[in-house]
């Protein structure tokens, strides 16, 4: 039987779980990479903002989340020319002109991506906004998770030692025939060597939009077949249909690039949001202290995350290797440099509101750039070897992205600092030319 | 079955052109395209075939994705297309302008209606 590279969890103490890496081959433990890297750290990050007490950073991506949802269906109605304005994108009007038309063909041409995406992200979350449900149900949320994740077969005791195992070929060929040929893309096996042990196979589902988390699990010592999921109800089919969609964890690799687009688009949409209020109110509340802090707000949600992620990727490759460095994990440091940085970024939109979109566009491109680099010198992986071998092209993807964001960046910093020099130079005139 | 990479271009500019064919129905892009206005008739029958189009696509897309990729694809494609057909009237709208003049009986019937005016 073929075995992918995997991780082992442990609990350690009471409550904390602690990750593993294994090499398959050898069996031998890993290093501890010491990072979180995107799993560990973008993506919770994305629906938690890394906020675990009471669940309150779920409850404020929630909020926002029905917020963005609100405006979808209020952004529509209050567009009164919706079918007029359909295609209408006026590049050569005036700046506020433009940011609006941009605004809105993100907004309504991108409206199906946008609404799907929030209500997926909400119905993932269900349980948390709407525990009514479960509570009425189940004793308590780990019981509704292992069962609504076919888990169940996980809650035994510890059990004694020096238990024989079962074949695992065996149990997976009977697994394979139990799908009709299709194999597992996981193997779990929980409490290893104990009397209690457990095996358990994940059935593949990257083949389909659904997340189907059909697990068969069996006894350790004898094979005894243990639990199987049942079959999905409409309802939770369709929550997992949302899920799919949501989480895209299938192999379609049209779609997941369509996805990034579209992704981008939402981006434009913010951006432009934001842009457009400010410009709009700039003449007659530009001094205010409301106008200020939105000015902050917008450097730091637009160009700051962005640097934010960047320096993130930086600090990956510079940090030296091992899970601990002056006295400090390794991984949270990277996380501590993510949050400085962006925090700095919100700071720079206060107190350089001029400047801030040059100064951060600038910084992008060299931080983009510099995060390609330094990835080609230690890891060895230039454009040359990823594009030579297939199984490193998401990396050169991810290089030639990086290098395509900084030229961009890079672009926009040299037009505006242009356009900034122009209207320096205007303004200096003006006063000259009304003495005269 | 057609393959990917015929595939995906293919229901992308099936898209394209449907949107293409709504936008070009309205005033402001027949004007930027450098054509003269279509008369009710056209344009109720211009729509028509752009709706027919949307709906064959998405048709074609179940069919060979799944009805779940294919609904996605299509749903994701059809936000894709309509804005590239924007982005191109903003930016050069004399690229859309032989489906403006290919449109139905165009070209012939205006003139017509024109001198009957005279």
């Amino acid at each position: 039987m073929t075995v992918k590279p995997c991780f082992t969890r442990t609990m350690e103490a009471k409550k904390k779980l602690v990750s593993r890496d294994i090499d398959p081959v050898t069996g031998r433990e890993l290093p501890d990479s010491g990072t979180l890297g995107a799993t560990g750290f973008i993506f919770p990050f994305h629906y938690t903002l890394d906020i675990e007490l009471m669940n309150f950073g779920e409850w404020l991506v929630g909020i926002a989340s029905m917020a963005m949802l609100a405006l979808c269906v209020t952004g529509v109605i209050i567009h009164r020319k919706i079918f007029v304005d359909f295609f209408t994108f006026r590049p050569r009007t005036n700046a506020r002109r433009m940011l609006l038309d941009l605004h809105n063909l993100s907004g309504v041409l991108g409206l199906p991506f946008h609404i799907v995406l929030t209500l997926s992200g909400l119905v993932i979350l269900g349980a948390t906004y709407f525990p009514a449900g479960v509570d009425a149900v189940y004793p308590g949320t780990r019981a509704y998770f292992y069962d609504s994740n076919g888990l169940s077969f996980l809650s035994v005791h510890h059990g004694k030692p020096g238990a024989t195992v079962v074949s695992l070929d065996e149990t997976a060929m009977r697994v394979r025939s139990l799908w009709g040929g299709v194999g597992p893309h996981l193997v779990l096996v929980a409490n290893p060597g104990m009397t209690t042990s457990r095996i358990a196979f994940f059935r593949r589902s990257e083949r389909q939009v659904v997340v189907d988390r059909d697990v068969v699990a069996f006894d350790g010592p004898t094979g005894d077949l243990l639990s199987r999921s049942p079959p999905l109800s409409p309802i939770m089919r369709t929550q997992r249909f949302l899920s799919g969609v949501h989480l895209v964890a299938f192999h379609h690799w049209v779609l997941r690039w369509l996805y990034f687009v579209l992704g981008l688009g939402s981006c434009v949409l913010i951006a432009t949001g934001f842009l457009f209020w400010l410009e709009s109110r700039r003449k007659q509340q530009g001094a205010d202290f409301g106008f200020r802090l939105v000015e902050g707000l917008t450097a730091g949600s637009v160009a700051g995350i962005i640097l934010a992620t960047l320096a993130f990727f930086v600090a990956n490759r510079l940090l030296p290797a091992g899970p601990r460095f002056l006295g400090q994990e390794r991984a949270a440091l990277e996380v501590w440099v993510f949050y400085l940085v962006w925090i700095a970024s919100f700071a720079h939109g206060w107190l350089q509101p001029r400047r801030v979109w040059i100064g951060q566009s600038a910084a992008i491109g060299l931080l983009a750039a510099l995060a390609a680099l330094l990835n080609w010198i230690t890891t060895g992986d230039h454009p040359l070897r990823t594009l030579s071998h297939r199984f490193l092209w998401p990396v050169g993807g991810m290089d030639a992205l990086l290098l395509a964001g900084a030229a961009l960046a890079l672009l926009t910093a040299t037009h505006l600092s242009r356009r900034a020099a122009r209207h320096e130079a205007v303004s200096a005139r003006q006063p000259v030319a009304e003495t005269a | 079955m057609i393959p990917a990479l015929l595939f995906y271009p293919a229901l992308g500019i099936l898209l394209f052109l449907a949107f293409a064919l709504l936008a070009l129905t309205q005033f402001p892009h027949r004007r930027a395209t450098g054509t003269v206005e279509l008369p009710p008739r056209q344009v109720a029958q211009a729509r028509l075939t752009a709706l027919l189009l949307l709906v064959l696509s998405l048709a074609w897309a179940i069919r060979h994705d799944g009805a779940g990729f294919g609904s996605l694809l299509w749903a994701a494609l059809i936000s894709l297309t309509a804005c590239a057909v924007a982005l191109i009237l903003g930016w050069r709208p004399g690229l859309l302008a032989p489906i403006a003049r290919l449109m139905p009986g165009l070209r012939r019937r205006l003139p017509e209606k024109k001198r009957a005016g005279e």
